[in-house]
């Protein structure tokens, strides 16, 4: 066996070496090429197994570099008499693109719900609107460290790749109440979008938690806050 | 009083005619120069060559009445009607066929806006270092080395004389255009020593020394590249000075250093693909076929197979022999018959007839605005030569082309003057019509030259086409030698698997890794990776 396919060897490479003169020859010399696939399946059992990867450069480097966000919010859950609208301002700082620490300074603003309107509008309970003792958030601050363990990317309507990080949040502060200061710690994650060098997105939703204090004594407040920043990478 | 000094003046005007026509010329001339100079029309410049026209006359020991017109002319700057004059002054006579006379007629036509017809006709006066010091003079303010004619001009045979009399910028713009080889390096070391230090003259000759040098002197040449990537005043551009950089010390076996330098080459150059295949041949020598795999999978996408040659497909299939990837190969093969196949049936039919391309006409068409990017030829690109957009040679034919084209326009439109315009004798439009067919000839003649340079580079390309046939069947053959012998290697197999990791893509510290799926996003291109694990060994289970 050997033997025949050493001699098949020979003949095919003379016989490409007499057919490839010309210019008309190479046409043909082209048909004989390929299609010999009859004794690939004896060596199936060789075949390396090979992975292939995509290994890319991050588009945004976030290594060592700030990023100022400023937020817009509202907080959902927590007292259902209240409607609170968050504003505020973040400042990251990227250590590498998998991990940032952060600060963050939010400014509430409070209203009635509906359900709040109600109950001071309805007579027919107890024959004068009832007046609920809310203890609203005025501002807060908050230290944050950021781990962003899942990477992913875009097509943005076909106008480029943006490459975006999932990320995990956590932290604590103070939060300003009516009744006065308060801890406060939040957990949540995110996804941010580094859409060139130096614009960001993020939208984010948060789990944080206080205590409130009301004449009839302290509650602890659990509630959720959804986000969004736009920000600038330094 | 009056009438009697006219009536005296008079004679003295005949007599001074018939003394010497020639100094009314000088006089006419002195006085406008005067009129001139007193109106702040005339620059320096125009003295001097008004300076240098004068004593042309002195050319010729006994002037014609026909020949003191010309040099009147002459003096005049009048000079399409030098040129209508020129029969009737020198026509037949001996002056016309030496050194000055020749010198004068080219000068002549470059003064008609025939530069090139003029240029090229200089360079058929044998010993140009005779010339009159007052026609050198004039030649010198006429064509200095700014002068784009020296861009265009087919000025092969420079010789010594000409150095003297144009200047040695002159002659490293000249022939800077030239292709050196080996046995011109002592030129160009002559070349070298001539030209200032620090100016873009010696770094072009330094390039070229380097281009001369990189064959048989890989060493020297190494060392005048580094020396050249250094300087600041730089015609050559980084990217091909890399690449040459990347070539030398891949010649000469120092294939880590050689890869830094191919990746130094950025996706937008017009050298990355060629960049990319050499890369691939450096790893495969460093036996590291599965960064050959990584770096060809782009490549070989139908996409660039216009512009990827089949050395790419050669060094893929090799690196998949190397790893045993006998499918691959296979397949391989086939892509290599379909693409290349109908690739050289389309190189074969603009060979045959390049004129009636509707893609070279498009080419030519598009480098009437300067260089072709490879990018923007689209679909022309998969039946042009895939070095057309970058051939010089072809580049410099249009030019000239189109520059002839001109002149023979011009020699038209001079030949359709002088019926009107001429001299008074009959019969003298002859040498002006032989002129004008002369250019359309010459612009004819580039224009075939332009044609032949694209049929050159086709039939290289077949030629190349041809060679890696040959060498893709030697790989058909291996790979049906090597699948007999699968048995013996999976009984030699020791059950242990190896494992190539590959190291191609990003070499960023923060780097992001994605499987590689069906669909192809176009930003992934050129940042693949490829790991091979029991490659030709049969891993026992």
């Amino acid at each position: 066996m050997r033997k025949i396919t050493g001699l098949l060897t020979i003949v095919i490479a003379l016989a490409a070496g007499v057919t490839a003169v010309a210019d008309d020859g190479i046409l043909e010399d082209f048909d004989s090429l390929g299609g010999n696939d009859v004794l690939l399946e004896r060596a199936r059992s060789l075949n390396p197994t090979s992975t292939v990867s995509i290994v890319q450069d991050r588009i945004v480097d976030r290594r060592l570099r700030f990023e100022i966000s400023p937020e817009l919010g509202r907080t959902l859950g927590g007292d259902s008499y209240q409607t609170t609208h968050r504003f505020g301002g973040n400042l990251n700082f990227h250590i590498t693109p998998k991990w940032s620490v952060g600060a963050k300074y939010t400014y509430f603003t409070n209203s009635l719900s509906p359900e709040g309107e109600n109950l001071i509008n309805d007579t027919t309970l107890f024959g004068s609107g009832f007046v609920p003792e809310i203890d609203y958030a005025k501002q807060e601050y908050l230290g944050l460290i950021n781990f962003y363990p899942i990477y992913g990317k875009l097509n943005m309507f076909d106008l480029g790749i943006v490459h975006f990080d999932v990320y995990m949040i956590g932290g604590a502060g103070q939060v300003i109440l009516k009744s006065g200061p308060a801890t406060t710690w939040t957990a949540g994650g995110g996804i941010g979008f580094w859409i060139s060098q130096h614009l960001t997105t993020r939208f984010e939703l948060r789990y944080q938690t206080y205590t409130t204090k009301r004449t009839s004594g302290e509650t602890a407040l659990d509630l959720t806050n959804a986000s969004v920043q736009f920000g600038y990478l330094l | 009083m009056v009438c009697a000094r006219v009536q005296k003046s008079i004679p003295m005007l005949f007599l001074g005619v018939n003394l010497g026509l020639g100094f009314v010329g000088s006089i006419v001339t002195a006085d406008d120069d005067l009129v001139s100079i007193l109106e702040g029309k005339k620059e320096s410049g125009d003295q001097e060559i008004a300076a240098a026209k004068t004593p042309l006359r002195k050319l010729l020991p006994n002037l014609t009445p026909e020949q003191n017109i010309f040099f009147g002319f002459f003096e005049k700057s009048e000079f399409e009607k030098c040129l209508f004059q020129w029969p009737a002054a020198f026509g037949g006579t001996s002056f016309a066929d030496s050194v000055d006379g020749k010198s004068l007629f080219a000068y002549l036509l470059t003064k008609n806006h025939l530069a090139v017809t003029g240029v090229e006709l200089l360079q058929q006066v044998s010993e140009i270092g005779s010339m009159n010091e007052d026609l050198k003079q004039l030649w010198r303010m006429e064509a200095p080395e700014s002068n784009p004619v020296w861009e265009v001009a087919m000025l092969e045979n420079w010789t010594d004389g000409w150095s003297s009399l144009f200047g040695l910028p002159t002659e490293v713009r000249v022939r800077g255009r030239q292709v050196f080889h080996r046995e011109n390096v002592p030129l160009l070391k002559d070349l070298l020593t001539k030209t200032k230090p620090g100016s873009r003259e010696r770094a072009w000759i330094e390039w070229q020394l380097v281009v001369a040098l990189a064959l048989e002197n890989p060493g020297p040449a190494a060392q005048a590249l580094a020396h050249l990537m250094k300087l600041e005043n730089n015609p050559v551009s980084v990217d091909l000075m890399n690449m040459t950089a990347a070539r030398l010390l891949y010649q000469n076996g120092y294939l880590d250093a050689s890869i830094k330098y191919y990746e130094k080459i950025p996706k937008v150059s017009d050298f990355w693909f060629e960049a990319q295949e050499e890369l691939g041949w450096a790893f495969i020598r460093k036996g590291e076929p599965q960064n050959a795999i990584a770096l060809t999978k782009t490549l070989t996408r139908s996409e660039f197979s216009a512009i990827v040659g089949p050395e790419t497909h050669f060094l893929r299939s090799l690196s998949f022999l190397k790893v045993c990837d006998y499918p691959a190969v296979i397949g391989l093969l086939n892509d290599f018959q379909t693409i290349f196949k109908k690739r050289t049936q389309a190189l074969l039919t603009l060979k045959a007839s390049p004129e009636n391309s509707v893609a070279s006409q498009e080419f030519l068409k598009r480098l009437e605005n300067g260089p072709v990017a490879i990018n923007t030829l689209g679909s022309f690109n998969g039946i042009l030569p895939r070095n057309i957009a970058r051939d010089h040679v072809v580049q410099q034919l249009f030019k000239l082309q189109k520059v002839l084209e001109l002149e023979s326009r011009d020699a038209g439109a001079l030949y359709a003057r002088s019926l009107s315009g001429g001299t008074a004798d009959v019969g003298f439009q002859k040498p002006l019509e032989e002129l004008k067919l002369k250019t359309e000839q010459r612009a004819q003649s580039a224009r075939s030259q332009v044609f032949h340079r694209i049929k050159v580079l086709a039939q290289e390309e077949v030629d190349e086409i041809s060679q890696l046939l040959k060498k893709m069947h030697i790989v058909e053959a291996e790979v049906l030698q090597q699948t007999a012998l699968a048995d013996r290697v999976i009984q030699a197999s020791t059950g242990k698997g190896t494992h190539r990791p590959g190291s191609t893509g990003s070499q960023a510290r923060d780097l992001l890794i994605f499987p590689q799926e069906k669909e192809v996003w176009f930003d992934e291109l050129a940042n693949y990776r490829v790991d091979v694990k029991n490659g030709c060994q049969a891993v026992k289970q």
